[in-house]
Order: structure tokens, then C-alpha cells, then sequence
């Protein structure tokens, strides 16, 4: 079965997702870019302990047989350079239509409560891969395509092939079924209500 | 499928001269003065492959005031650069015809809200970049059929004949990545359309042949996203072109640097005028951006 969605579909589908979401106050919204619509949830993640340790155990094998250092340079003596457990991340996903792929495509974007951008480091120890493969080729920044600044995306060249084995004929389900399975790679819960749509 | 090789030839040794000097901002932050790096680079790579960070290291301070490694970025007329597009495009962009081309370095205040990060390992970014724009241009061209077939290996052999300017290296497998399947023209044409560094390029699905066999020109192209930009000039003399554009007043389409003519079949253009991600970058000014 195909794993591909027209952009017609896409957009059905975006609007009904949006029509729930708002009925259920799940904060998706529809915006428009010169004809494409896509959609954008924001919300606040806590910045847990955890997610520290995964960034200092993460930069620590980036020392080894690294000749140039570590992008997050966590000295353990230094306490001050380990943000308390109460701070949140600001997160912002996009839902994109990918004509070039014909899949949606997820990007996602999280700012530290100072107001920096997670950097490429940072990001790949708060996206959970539900496999293991190399990082560049999974998760990396590029220019959002309809506002041509950096953004994290998911990259969709394997998305097809994906959905393609979990659809089967159900095709109005697709963004649904697609948004929660990639969804939890980069921490992004989809309600049970939308299973109803 | 790419067989003008004279074409494919003088496109890859197109050459920019380029003056780096450190930015006024972050003179005070330098270790010591250094003079401009005059160097001549081909328009295909990419400004983090360049050896410039090389000439002014011993200049350049390691840690910034954060204690994090200095990141480099580079600006001209004060707009960052953004990296992951090709050094020929960034100048027909903003460039201003001016040679050599003036670009400042900046070592301070990275603007993380307009350029991506290059990380720790600078190679191994600006290398993803390009192989997730081969991989998606591959795909627009012919799904999954070339691309798939591609070992890793074959991946790296791209990659290290764009980056140590080989240009045999680099087409005995992008020819691959530029044939047709079953003597077919591509599904579509991967290209880009930039009108300003900081906007969102157009890219949208585009056939370079019509349902009753006439080959798509750069001009139909044109008319259909960014119809501001060209002017229709009347039925064309040539039986296989449906209709003939010419370039709106005060503006300039470049591919390549080259003003190139609006009757040029898009299929053609594709095969010899891609860069090496294998995307046709479509650059538009006007006139009076270039008078600075």
C-alpha cells in the first residue's frame, strides 16, 4: 500500500485536526505561508535532571578520538554551568507538507528558558529515536521551508516506506497515525481523542 | 543525461575570488591583527569547507567570553551567510557583481535564529546538509529508484569528489544520480528559487515535459512561481516551446551567475546547471539591490 499522502489530504486532515485540537484545547493551530498550510503546537517540556545527564554522558563520547573538544562543555566541578531541575523547555512543532516526498514532514524547535536555541547536540539527546541509526541522517537542522529560518527536522526519506506497513487502506487516519508514531521522537503526545476522527 | 561534459566541465571550475577580513565588531575580540585572506574558490562548495578559518587561527581566540568554542559565521553588507548553500549562489544573492567579493567574518553573537550550527564537527554537518539535499533531489527525480541503489560508500565518493574538487570522482556517480529511467525525463525538477537570503526559497513539484511531449522552459517555470518576475513575449518561433518569457524589467534570474535565456528547456538546465546536491538554485534580484 502506498505511504504517501496527496497535499489535498494533508490539508483535509490538518483541518480536522485542528477543529478537534480545539475542542479538546490541545493548542494546535492552521497557519498559512503564500498558499501552504501547515500547523504549529507550542508548549513548555520540563528540563529534567535526566536530560543533563544524557547531555554530559553524550559529550563525554564525543571525547573520545574527538580532536577539537565538545560543543557542551559540562565541567562537573563547575556547578553552575548545570541548569536547576525546574527549568522548562519552550518547544514549537511544525507540521509541513513535503511535495518533494509527498508525507508530512515534522519539525521541531526548543529554546532553554534563557531563551537559547537547543543546540544539534542538545537536540539529539532530547528526540528519543525509536531506532538506533546514525543522528545526522535522522534528526538535523535545515531551513524551514516556508519560513526560511533553522528548525529541527525529523528527516522523511524513510516515512513512505513507513507508513506504507502500518496504513493499510486507512488513508483518512494517515496524519493522525503518522503524527503519533513520529510524534514520540521528539517527546510530542498525541491524545487518545484523535484516534476518534 | 548530462552528455554535454564541456558544459558539466566549465560549470564545476566556475570560480569566485573572495576577500575574508575580520568584521569591525569582533576586531577587539582578536588575539592579534590579521591581514585580509584573498583566495579563489569554486562557486559549488561550501564556506565552511573553505580554509579560511585555517589562515586566522592563530588570531582567533579558541574560547569566547562563555567559555564555549568560538563559532565562526560569515556576513556581507551585514546579513549572515548561511552555509548550507552554495558559495556561487550566496554571491549572485547578495553579491552585488562586486569582485572580489567582500566577506566579513564575525566570531562573536552567532545569530542562532538565522543560521543553522555547524557543531563540533564542522565536516561531518556541512556533509549531512548536502547528502539530505542529494537524497531529496534523487527522490524528486526519480522516487526511490537511483537512490536506493546507492551504497554509503558511494555517498562519500560524492561527497569527497565535491570537496576535494574532483571532478571525474564526482560524476562517475552523479551520472547515476542524473539518467534517465526507461529514457524518460524526471518526474520533476529538484530546484530552489531565492529571491532574499532570510526568506523562504520556492520549491514546489515541476514536470520538464508537458503531457503532449514539449519540453518545459526555465520561463514557464518562472510564470508559474514567481510570475512577478518574467514577461511573456508572444508565441515563440520554435514548435516545441509553448510560450516565450523574457526577463521582467529590473530583474536579473541567474543560474550559476548566468543570466540564463528563459527559453532554455528546464530538463537541460537540470542535468548541466545543478549544483552538486543536484538542485537547480534559481537566484532573482533586482536591479537596485546591486547598486551599493
Amino acid at each position: 500500500m502506498s505511504g504517501t499522502l496527496s497535499e489535498a489530504q494533508f490539508i483535509s486532515q490538518c483541518r480536522s485536526l485542528v477543529e478537534l485540537s480545539e475542542k479538546i484545547h490541545d493548542g494546535w493551530e492552521l497557519r498559512h505561508n503564500l498558499g501552504d498550510v501547515f500547523i504549529v503546537k507550542k508548549c513548555k517540556i520540563p528540563f529534567s535532571e535526566d536530560l543533563q545527564a544524557n547531555i554530559i554522558s553524550s559529550s563525554e563520547e564525543e571525547e573520545k578520538g574527538e580532536e577539537g573538544g565538545v560543543g557542551v562543555m559540562v565541567q562537573e566541578e563547575d556547578d553552575s554551568c548545570v541548569p536547576s531541575s525546574t527549568s522548562m523547555l519552550t518547544v514549537e512543532y511544525h507540521v509541513v507538507y513535503s511535495p518533494a516526498y509527498q508525507v508530512p514532514t515534522l519539525y521541531c524547535n526548543a529554546w532553554h528558558d534563557t531563551g537559547a536555541l537547543l543546540t544539534t547536540e542538545e537536540m539529539w539527546c532530547f528526540a528519543q529515536p525509536s531506532a538506533a541509526q546514525d543522528k545526522y541522517s535522522y534528526v538535523t537542522q535545515v531551513d524551514h521551508p516556508l519560513l526560511g529560518r533553522p528548525f529541527y527536522q525529523l528527516h522523511p526519506c524513510h516515512t513512505e516506506q513507513l507508513m506504507g506497513q502500518v496504513l493499510g487502506t486507512n488513508t483518512h487516519k494517515y496524519l493522525v497515525s503518522w503524527l503519533s508514531s513520529f510524534g514520540k521522537d521528539v517527546r510530542l503526545s498525541l491524545s487518545n481523542e484523535y484516534g476518534f476522527l | 543525461m548530462a552528455n554535454d561534459r564541456e558544459v558539466l566541465r566549465e560549470i564545476w571550475e566556475g570560480r569566485l575570488p573572495i576577500k575574508f577580513s575580520i568584521a569591525d565588531e569582533d576586531k577587539g575580540e582578536m588575539l592579534t591583527e590579521k591581514d585580509p585572506y584573498h583566495i579563489l574558490v569554486p562557486r559549488m562548495t561550501y564556506l565552511p569547507l573553505l580554509p579560511v578559518k585555517k589562515h586566522f587561527e592563530s588570531a582567533i581566540p579558541a574560547t569566547d567570553t562563555d567559555n564555549m568554542p568560538t563559532e565562526l559565521w560569515y556576513s556581507c553588507k551585514d546579513i549572515p551567510l548561511k552555509w548550507q548553500i552554495p558559495i556561487g549562489v550566496l554571491y549572485d544573492l547578495v553579491g552585488g557583481d562586486q569582485l572580489p567579493w567582500e566577506i566579513k567574518i564575525r566570531i562573536t553573537e552567532f545569530p542562532t535564529e538565522k543560521l543553522q550550527r555547524l557543531g563540533t564537527n564542522i565536516e561531518d554537518m556541512v556533509r549531512s546538509s548536502f547528502i539530505h539535499n542529494v537524497k531529496e533531489a534523487g527522490y524528486m527525480k526519480h522516487r526511490g529508484t537511483v537512490m536506493n541503489h546507492l551504497k554509503p560508500e558511494q555517498h562519500n565518493q560524492l561527497w569527497r569528489g565535491l570537496h576535494r574538487d574532483k571532478f571525474d570522482d564526482f560524476w562517475s556517480i552523479n551520472h547515476r544520480l542524473m539518467e534517465h529511467i526507461d529514457n524518460a525525463p524526471y518526474r520533476c525538477i529538484p530546484f530552489r528559487i531565492y529571491t532574499d537570503m532570510h526568506e523562504r526559497y520556492i520549491q514546489r513539484l515541476f514536470k520538464p515535459m508537458t503531457e503532449d511531449d514539449k519540453l518545459t522552459t526555465l520561463g514557464q517555470l518562472m510564470k508559474q512561481f514567481l510570475p512577478d518576475s518574467v514577461v511573456e513575449v508572444g508565441d515563440s518561433d520554435d514548435p516545441d516551446i509553448l510560450k516565450s518569457y523574457e526577463v521582467a524589467a529590473g530583474k536579473r534570474i541567474k543560474i550559476q551567475g548566468i543570466e540564463t535565456p528563459l527559453n532554455t528547456p528546464i530538463q537541460w538546465l537540470s542535468e548541466h546547471l545543478s549544483h552538486a546536491d543536484n538542485f537547480l538554485y534559481i537566484v532573482v534580484s533586482d536591479f537596485e539591490q546591486l547598486a551599493t
